[in-house]
């Protein structure tokens, strides 16, 4: 197909290109602001019809029109002009702007409008702010742009996956993560893949290409959803990419090249420093050796330091002050410079009948760890073909290909938590150059595992979409499209016969290949017709979608050195495949009403049927309705004050289909194997019931316009959604330990406050935003117990989720500091051999003891606020932009200190802030005294000892540019040259590597956890855009 | 352009119209419907080995069942990184410890199994022989009876399901309380009783639940239950029927090279794992060749092993730690796990014999798992012959399916006082040496309430 349609497409751009218009005269001219200054990419159309150009980088423009025609120049963010052409050659123009931005256009679900007749709540990011963002996702680049929008980047990982939420969490068990939509198709998102490393997903959206990327629009309220129906609750992302346009060709060259470092590394003891402390803590135990002298790793550190009498305290502390062995942290940290860099070269141009975009972009992100990396290369091409006056056709391909090299992160002992928890006292390498095998240490080599032991991934992604729209008359035209979204994605896994993971195979080997295929077709009927004042329009259309996945399992073991491939392994351990689909068939309308221009109202339904939902639930109806008052259009509000009020209300529901599994509503046996031999077992029982999640939600909200130069825009949204999907537990002496029912509840209401303003216009400009969208969330329904109680559900490490609380807040014991004194612990206490220098938890049920049941809520990780501040000044040439990302009244679970800190076992080593353990000569401290066995278990229990506050205010991005003069660059090239930087500053409390991570990726329910988690990057960039 | 209008009417056409009938029939490719599980004498069978596939969970015989009870006795120490290993080591099982419910769980999962089972293949008239329904049903009679067995040691009265509910409403509208110890051990000797009647000649196959191990389980009742006598003649039966020990110890267990395999003289019922359904035990216990090295043997067990004992070089030096090697591929789990060997039957014969005062007989049989042990003859008197016999099976049997150490010595009432000895371990006598009732079952369940966990919780 693509092949077919790239040749028909350039075959006609041949013949058009050379077919002349008769009896039309060349009309030439420029285009420029109020200012005077040029107004390069202004559109100029005759009027009535397809042709049109528009103006190069210096306002001028070209172009074949008869004389009876009129000329329409648009721009957004100006009024737009009509001039008839008459017997004029030149036609001047300068465009007023309309500073409230209102003719703006704004895509959405099906369709597109201006700002001034939207009625929902709809955000536009600025994609040209956000371009220069190192990062390998247009998720990435979101962050802190778009208000309402929690994104969150789940580790500082190359490739890692992001956790976004429009307006807080509005699922449990499905996903929260909004419907991303590309040129009209709704895409597959998410991680694809088995996760084997602990924690941290890939994420299949960083195959999405953001220079291609020409706007991004993010449907916030159900109103403006509605239309994509059961996959519409969790808000929806519209990109658009870009198109060609018809004048000269124009190329642009973009790139950057940045320098990258963590922004903070662990600080672990010296080896010293934990013998002192695991000595400490195994001390008159009973263990048959200190740890110094081997008691976990079987290896006489003491004695091969060359002391001889532990029993001599100057031996022991000139040993304790001592350092031998490497650092295992900086070990895996890669030395030099770490580089991000990306170039992409755009080519865009054609003429009335046909427009071509095409892009090719290479990026590649170098991880600061040993054995992560990665690289994207992307391509694509977008046409546009108007053989007739009747006929449109589009067609887009994009093609990208994506290498990442990963390592186990987080909740593994293979990853970076062993750099930081393995005893130290080791070197990683011996003498000749050779790792240290794995066996010498209590886990294994951490530089040995990310160096020799090799994942690698790789993504093939063609998002390949052919519409055509055929023009009844002026009020009509219908418009069908067929789409494939195509992914490749394969996983190979390599584990070394002499690390950790391979040893006990002699060498392993994992293969995992996922071939998924999202079918799409849409056709809508669009109408639209003016009657006096009033502005009438409609859709009415169906889409079909099937998204089938075919994967792979193979695993094979015990290779010949130095052979990797899966067919060298002598052992077969697993081949598996898989296949699975789902498929959705849906109709859906819309109709809107405008009156006066200031008066609008809509209302739209989509029906879904979806394979997903249970033979008793086939079809879900999805209503919304909206309506806006443009104030400011009446002549007795008109004043210099309040330059633009328009009142908005909306109202609508949405579905989320996510969390039900492909067959989730079967009564299914499933087959069961027993060493070799066949079997069956019962899998799942009967769901008939089973069905979407719905949100319905309200949403108010005021644009206002002060002096023509403050824009702001507020919203108030109440989102309630029923029938949450929850693995409602079933008394797991059953057999079955859940069943999945809609069964639970939960709102979300907040309040989202933007002002832009443009402080100084003119030769020196100041513009200004300030977003910030606070949200509250409540559980307000669970599964219920037999006494009709709510059963709270525990996931994460300390995460619950309980009816009258936030999504997932923690959940454990309060700590009042250490006891100091035996008399103050409690009898029951003390004869679980709790003595002074551990922890005094709170007995909060007053028993006399403590235990589960006196846990309580011990904090929130879902931000009371969140926000950004970006700010952007230019003058003469030269540009200065700074945004401030920030997050407020959050709670982080650092469960890092559950293993990494003083209460944490003595097999691990500790962070060197431990070093200020509890001792009868050190008691002003709030760090434990090293134990071992139960009182360490006890001291070591959840508790808000780990809570730590996760507030921070971030540099996300900070760029200076300079656009050379003309002068120096010539008339025809464009060339700006900039420096700047990611993440260079962040202000928090957080003890641990960065407060934005989280170890369970995208959960919904387990959020705020960092366990080892990686932090992100600071990166400093140069870079350049040029364009001819 | 006539072509492109034309083409372009059909695309729309094709949209339109082609694609509305078959637009949401999905069907799963690798499931069944729930009813076609078990209606001819393969699907019985599949059913079967469904069952033996849910004993290999790494709850039951491949892991957590074994280390969690040997851990709370004296066999084990922990040396991972596992806050709920640790709790149990310190003898302190909070009510929400992950393992300590997974087992529950596992547990029952697997009766579920058995349970339908029981339930269609005695029905199954028309197309299955009698032998053949017999055998099916026996066996799944016979672990479901193992399995409720190792429930009520562990965690006391426990509720008994004995049929598989398949709808949430049904499960919701069965009361499943807590039965009695007293009923459950009446469950247990129902099916069990029931299991040895079906499997008549049935008496040898090493990974199957055949009459031998059904004997064995009966035995094991009644020792638990104090019922010395009539265990007498049901181990016989056992010891007549075939098997023999192995020359040697070290024969029972594997090399890295081909993992441990049930040795077909001895084995009465195994729980056979190939390399695709790994058995963790080898990842838990091992540390030299790649496992997580979770737990190793204590010093108990190492003191328990006379000069001498060739059973002691199963426990190898993993650096100045000693490492169980009873399993030997961390790798891929390629090892299987005895559940009943005849070293077993032996000593618990030994037992019933000295226990009804016949301590010359029970001498002999002792001797003969000593003797294949490279160890002298011990004499047996009133006095001596529990901490004899209790430490034979310690050095015996450790590390093995039936978790042993803990049950052997908690049913001689030892326990406390090995709890008492462990170091840095906690003790209170209120709860029996019982592991907690899940707390996730107190709350799932609307017939268990808080009230009626165990002591000491």
């Amino acid at each position: 197909m693509f092949t077919k349609l790239t040749k028909l497409l350039l075959v006609s751009l041949f013949m058009f290109s050379i077919s002349a218009i008769a009896q039309q005269k060349t009309v030439t001219g420029s285009v420029s602001d109020s200012n005077g200054s040029p107004l390069p990419g202004v559109s100029v159309i005759v009027q009535g019809t397809q042709t049109g150009t528009q103006t190069d980088f210096d306002g001028n423009y070209s172009i074949s029109v008869a004389p009876n025609q009129v000329l329409v120049f648009r721009y957004i963010g100006f009024k737009t002009v009509q001039r008839p052409v008459g017997n004029a050659v030149t036609i001047n123009i300068t465009l007023e702007e309309d500073v409230q931005a209102l003719s703006e256009v704004v895509i959405v679900g099906y369709g597109e409008k201006t700002r001034k007749s939207l009625t929902t709540s709809i955000a536009s990011a600025n994609v040209d702010e956000i371009r220069g963002i190192a990062t390998s996702t247009v998720t990435g680049a979101l962050q802190g742009s778009v208000t309402g929008l929690q994104v969150n980047q789940n580790s500082g990982v190359p490739g890692a996956g992001f956790s976004v939420r429009v307006r807080g969490s509005s699922s449990i068990s499905g996903s929260n993560e909004p419907l991303y939509v590309v040129d009209g198709i709704p895409i597959v998102s998410g991680a694809v893949g088995d996760n084997g490393f602990g924690g941290q997903t890939n994420d299949i959206l960083s195959s999405i290409n953001f220079a291609d990327v020409e706007s991004i629009e993010v449907l916030k309220d159900a109103s403006a959803a509605a239309i994509y129906g059961s996959r519409g609750a969790n808000g929806v992302v519209l990109i658009t990419t870009k198109r060609g346009k018809s004048g000269k060709v124009n190329v642009e060259v973009n790139s950057y090249y940045g320098f990258q470092e963590e922004i903070d590394r662990y600080d672990i003891m010296t080896a010293g420093e934990y013998f002192r402390f695991a000595d400490t803590a195994l001390a008159g135990f009973g263990i048959p050796a200190f740890a110094s002298r081997g008691a976990f790793s079987g290896r006489n550190d003491f004695a091969a330091q060359g002391f001889t009498d532990p029993t001599d305290p100057a031996q022991l502390e000139a040993f304790y002050n001592s350092d031998f062995g490497d650092n295992f942290v900086d070990a895996v940290y890669k030395p030099g410079d770490i580089i991000v860099k990306q170039t992409d070269i755009s080519i865009s141009g054609g003429n009335e009948k046909a427009t071509f975009y095409a892009n090719f972009t290479d990026f590649n992100q170098e991880g600061v760890i040993f054995g992560q990396d990665f690289d994207r290369r992307s391509l694509r091409l977008n046409v546009d073909f108007k053989p007739t006056d009747k006929f449109n056709l589009d067609g887009g391909i994009s093609i990208t290909e994506s290498d990442n090299r990963r390592i186990n992160g987080d909740n593994n002992i293979f990853g970076l938590a062993t750099a930081v928890l393995e005893t130290p006292g080791l070197t990683l390498r011996d003498e000749l150059g050779n790792f240290t095998p794995p066996t010498e240490f209590i886990f294994s080599n951490p530089l040995q595992n990310a160096v020799e032991d090799v994942s690698t991934s790789r993504t093939f992604r063609v998002l390949a979409n052919i519409g055509l729209r055929y023009i009844i008359n002026d009020n009509f035209n219908i418009y069908s499209r067929l789409s494939l979204d195509r992914l490749d994605f394969k996983e190979s896994r390599n584990f070394s016969p002499n690390s950790a993971q391979g040893l006990g195979s002699n060498g392993e080997a994992f293969k995992e290949i996922d071939l998924i295929n999202n079918w799409n077709g849409t056709t809508t009927l669009n109408y639209r017709q003016k009657f006096g004042d009033f502005d009438v329009s409609g859709l009415v259309g169906f889409s079909f979608e099937g998204v089938n996945q075919d994967s792979s399992e193979l695993d094979t073991q015990n290779f010949p050195f130095g052979f990797t491939a899966i067919s060298n392994g002598a052992s077969i351990i697993q081949a598996d495949n898989f296949i699975t689909e789902n498929k959705l068939f849906s109709y859906f309308g819309r109709a809107g009403l405008g009156y006066k221009d200031k008066l609008f109202f809509e209302g739209t339904i989509r029906a879904d049927a979806s394979s997903r939902f249970g033979e008793g639930e086939q079809i879900g109806y999805f209503p919304a309705f909206s309506g806006a008052y443009v104030i400011s259009e009446e002549g007795w509000f008109k004043n210099n004050i309040v330059t633009n009020l328009k009142a908005r209300a909306s109202w609508g529901q949405t579905g989320n289909q996510s969390g039900i599994g492909n067959f989730a509503s079967f009564f299914l046996t499933g087959s069961v194997d027993f060493a070799g031999t066949p079997g069956n077992a019962i899998v799942q029982l009967a769901n008939p019931e089973l069905k979407w999640e719905t949100t319905t939600q309200t949403n108010l909200g005021i644009d206002l316009t002060l002096w023509n130069k403050i824009d702001i825009s507020y919203d108030y949204y109440f989102k309630d959604t029923e029938d949450l999907l929850l693995g409602r537990p079933l008394r797991n002496s059953s057999g079955f330990t859940a069943i999945t029912e809609n069964v639970g509840d939960m709102e979300n209401k907040g309040h989202e406050l933007s002002i832009n303003a443009r402080i100084f216009e003119g030769a020196f400009r100041w513009t200004s935003q300030f977003q910030i969208s606070w949200n509250q969330n409540e559980v307000t329904g669970l599964v219920r117990d037999a006494n009709g109680e709510f059963i709270p559900i525990d996931t994460g490490f300390a995460s619950r989720i309980a009816v009258g609380q936030s999504l997932g807040q923690f959940f454990g014991l309060k700590a009042d500091g250490l006891y100091q004194t035996l008399d103050e612990i409690p009898a029951a206490v003390q004869a679980r051999g709790i003595r002074p220098g551990d922890v005094k938890f709170v007995d909060l049920n007053g028993d006399g003891n403590i235990d589960a049941n006196d846990r309580t809520f011990i904090g929130n990780p879902n931000p009371g606020a969140i926000g950004n501040f970006r700010n952007t000044f230019s003058w003469k040439g030269f540009d200065l932009t700074a945004n401030l990302q920030f997050e407020i009244q959050k709670d982080i679970f650092n469960n890092t200190l559950g293993f990494a800190g003083a209460s944490g076992s003595a097999v691990f080593n500790k962070l060197s802030s431990e070093n200020n353990f509890w001792t009868p000569d050190n008691t002003d401290t709030d760090i434990p005294a090293p134990r071992f066995g139960a009182a360490q278990s006890f001291n070591n229990q959840d508790s808000d000892r780990f809570i730590e506050e996760g507030d921070y205010i971030r540099l996300k991005e900070i760029v200076l540019g300079y656009t050379l003069p003309k002068a120096w660059t010539g008339e025809d090239y464009s060339l700006r040259l900039y420096v700047g930087g990611d993440n260079l500053w962040t202000e928090t409390d957080y003890s641990g590597l960065d407060p934005e991570v989280n170890t369970f990726g995208a959960s919904n329910t387990s959020r705020g956890t960092d366990f080892f988690t990686q932090g992100l990057n600071k990166v400093v960039k140069i870079g350049l855009n040029l364009k001819f | 352009m006539k072509v492109i209008q034309k083409l372009s009417l059909l695309l729309i056409a094709v949209l339109t119209f082609s694609c509305a009938d078959e637009f949401i029939d999905t069907e799963p490719q690798a499931n069944l419907p729930g009813e076609r599980q078990i209606f001819n004498l393969n699907t019985a069978n599949d059913a079967l080995n469904g069952l033996y596939g849910g004993l290999q969970s790494a709850s039951i015989y491949s892991g957590d069942f074994i280390y969690l009870t040997t851990l709370f006795a004296d066999e084990l120490r922990h040396t991972g990184s596992f806050p709920s290993f640790a709790e149990v080591g310190a003898n302190d099982p909070s009510i929400n410890n992950i393992d300590v419910q997974q087992i529950w769980t596992a547990h029952y999962a697997a009766i579920f199994r058995a349970n339908r089972i029981i339930e269609i293949v005695p029905t199954l008239t028309e197309n299955v022989s009698d032998e053949d329904r017999n055998n099916i049903t026996g066996q799944a009679l016979g672990i479901r009876a193992q399995l409720y067995f190792n429930l009520v040691r562990m965690y006391g009265g426990v509720p008994l399901v004995t049929e598989a509910l398949t709808s949430s409403t049904e499960i919701d509208n069965t009361n499943a309380p807590r039965a009695s110890v007293s009923d459950v051990f009446a469950q247990i000797n129902q099916d069990v009783d029931q299991a040895i009647a079906l499997l008549a000649g049935f008496d040898r196959s090493t990974y199957r639940f055949n009459r031998s191990a059904a004997r064995m389980l009966k035995a094991h009742v009644l020792m638990e239950r104090g019922q010395y006598a009539p265990a007498i003649p049901v181990l016989e039966s056992v010891l007549d029927a075939g098997f023999d020990l192995a020359s040697s110890y070290l024969d029972l267990f594997g090399d890295p090279a081909n993992g441990t395999v049930a040795n077909s003289l001895e084995t009465i019922f195994a729980i056979r794992f190939t390399a695709t359904d790994g058995n963790g035990m080898a990842f838990f216990y091992n540390g030299t060749r790649g496992g997580r090295f979770e737990v190793t043997a204590s010093d108990f067990l190492l003191n328990a092993f006379e000069d001498g004992d060739e059973r002691r070089n199963l426990i190898v030096a993993n650096g100045s730690n000693p490492q169980i090697e009873k399993y030997t591929r961390p790798g891929d789990g390629a090892d299987d796990t005895y559940v009943y060997r005849l070293a077993d039957a032996i000593l618990l014969y030994a037992e019933a014999l000295a226990r009804t005062n016949d301590f010359g007989e029970a001498e002999f049989w002792v001797n003969l798992v000593r003797d294949r042990a490279g160890l002298g003859e011990v004499t047996l008197t009133a006095q001596n012959f529990e901490a004899i016999i209790a430490n034979e099976r310690f050095v015996e049997l450790f590390a093995e399916g039936g978790g042993d150490r803990y049950f052997t010595t908690k049913r001689m009432g030892l326990l406390d006082d090995l709890v008492q000895q462990k170091p840095n371990s906690v003790f209170v006598a209120a709860r029996q040496n019982l592991f907690p009732i899940p707390q996730q079952e107190i709350e799932r369940n609307p017939a268990i309430s808080a009230a009626d966990q165990n002591p000491g919780y």
